[in-house]
């Protein structure tokens, strides 16, 4: 016996390895990689270069932007002008309502727990596989971002941090299988899971069969989870089936970003209330 | 041997970077090849079971720090592959790029074996779009395998060159093509 496995010793590495594999894979089943020290110092090291490359592309291409592409420059500006005009005037009159909205606020001694605060971040790279769907950006924990915080952009949701280096982090984006937001429909407030399935699709899961939910109908977060400001678009309902059993209706949304065209996002810094300034 | 080990570690992550960064022709894609199984295919014909493993893991690993998967999941699919290659490798003879590419369609349905596996009892996952996306990656890896794999003969050449003192092949080069 022990001749064998002196003879064998090498197939019997090589297949240790091979199941130590596997066994990590049984191990995070349903699950992710728990964070540790290390992985998140490779992580920042290997998404360094990535960072700097992003950088310096960014920068080449806003020179040519900004020096070498000027054709229009003329035409645009005067249509910026009368655009400015306009959204100055609308301003006032938003200024004016949010005035009101926060005296009626008072009023009714509404208190938020907690009040957001944004950072802006590039997009640096994106997931290695076909089948998973993270970004990765390029503020970290340098920059005040934690895990389990929110990323959002102008058109909805995007997704949540999950990994955090000191200057880079990873965002497991809203159509990811891993991925799951509490939302609910704008229009009567039905409340659901957001749950991502891979490709560029989302469904809401928990909504029951006695509730109305239209094609086209909007979701928005609840804010319920802290996460993400209450009311931030997710996406759209593009199929609702009533099936015969079972308790839940089948919705499927198509989210409102489109991922593929996205550049730059905003991370939701949540803040306790007396840091408030 | 530490050259060699940086040499190998940096060409793995170009081929990394080329697949995930942002500005990159394949960032923006939805669907991205497999750079590092066709490196670790090369690996795996060229050098010993032992330090092809090693890389294996390596570079699943590198992949694993980018991606939302679970621990083990691209270690476990680029270890099978060498496994494959190296246990075909005692029957055929992969020096022409024509058996290299047949070696690459073995490994990617053995890919789709481990991943099939995975999506249908790990992660709830819509079966039939993960075999759409499969074979998707697997025309895109294809398609850019003669290339890749070039530049990676090409990169990592001159370790693979046999070393000649005094007009004589050096024993360094003989334990390289050692079969598993």
């Amino acid at each position: 016996m022990l001749q064998f496995l002196e003879k064998k010793k090498r197939l019997l590495f090589l297949l240790v390895i091979f199941f130590a594999a596997l066994a990590l894979l049984a191990r995070d089943l349903r699950g992710r990689r728990p964070d540790n020290a290390f992985d998140q110092s490779l992580f920042g090291l290997l998404a360094t270069p990535l960072k700097l490359t992003a950088f310096c592309i960014k920068k080449t291409r806003r020179l040519f932007d900004d020096y070498f592409f000027l054709v229009d420059l003329r035409q645009e500006n005067s249509i910026l002008q009368r655009s400015l005009e306009t959204l100055e005037i609308e301003n006032q009159l938003l200024r004016e309502r949010a005035a009101e909205n926060q005296n009626l606020r008072d009023l009714l001694a509404f208190k938020e727990k907690y009040f957001y605060k944004m950072i802006p971040a590039e997009i640096i790279g994106r997931d290695p596989s076909s089948w998973f769907k993270t970004i990765l950006i390029d503020k970290g924990s340098d920059d005040g971002v934690a895990c389990g915080a929110g990323v959002i952009a102008p058109e909805g949701i995007i997704g949540q941090i999950v990994d955090v280096a000191s200057s880079t982090s990873k965002v497991l984006l809203v159509t990811d299988i891993n991925s799951s937001v509490d939302a609910v429909i704008k229009r009567n407030r039905t409340r659901g899971i957001v749950e991502g399935q891979g490709k560029n699709s989302c469904r809401l899961s928990f909504v029951l069969k006695t509730e109305d939910v239209l094609h086209d109908d909007i979701l928005v977060s609840s804010g319920l989870n802290g996460m993400f400001p209450k009311g931030v678009p997710i996406g759209r309902v593009s199929h609702v089936v009533k099936e015969t059993d079972g308790f839940f209706l089948s919705v499927e949304l198509k989210p409102l970003v489109d991922f593929s065209k996205l550049e730059s996002v905003l991370v939701v810094l949540k803040e306790q209330e007396n840091a408030r300034p | 041997m530490l050259f060699s080990g940086v040499r190998l570690f940096a060409v793995g992550y170009l081929l990394l970077f080329l697949q995930i960064h942002e500005y990159l022709p394949f960032g923006k894609q939805g669907i991205r090849p497999d750079l590092l199984l066709i490196f670790v295919l090369y690996n795996a014909l060229h050098c010993s079971a032992l330090l092809a493993v090693i890389i294996g893991f390596v570079a699943g690993y590198m992949c694993e720090l980018f991606s939302a998967t679970n621990a083990g999941l691209y270690i476990t699919i680029y270890i099978a592959a060498i496994f494959v290659a190296k246990a075909l490798q005692k029957y055929f003879d992969f020096d022409s790029i024509r058996n290299c590419f047949c070696l690459l369609l073995v490994c990617l349905f053995v890919k789709l074996f481990i991943l099939s596996f995975c999506f249908l009892f790990v992660y709830e996952y819509n079966f039939l779009l993960s075999e759409t996306v499969w074979l998707y990656e697997s025309i895109f890896t294809a398609a850019l395998f003669p290339g890749v794999y070039y530049l990676v003969t090409v990169l990592l050449k001159k370790q693979r060159e046999p070393h000649v003192v005094f007009g004589a092949p050096s024993h360094a080069h003989s334990i390289t093509r050692r079969p598993f």
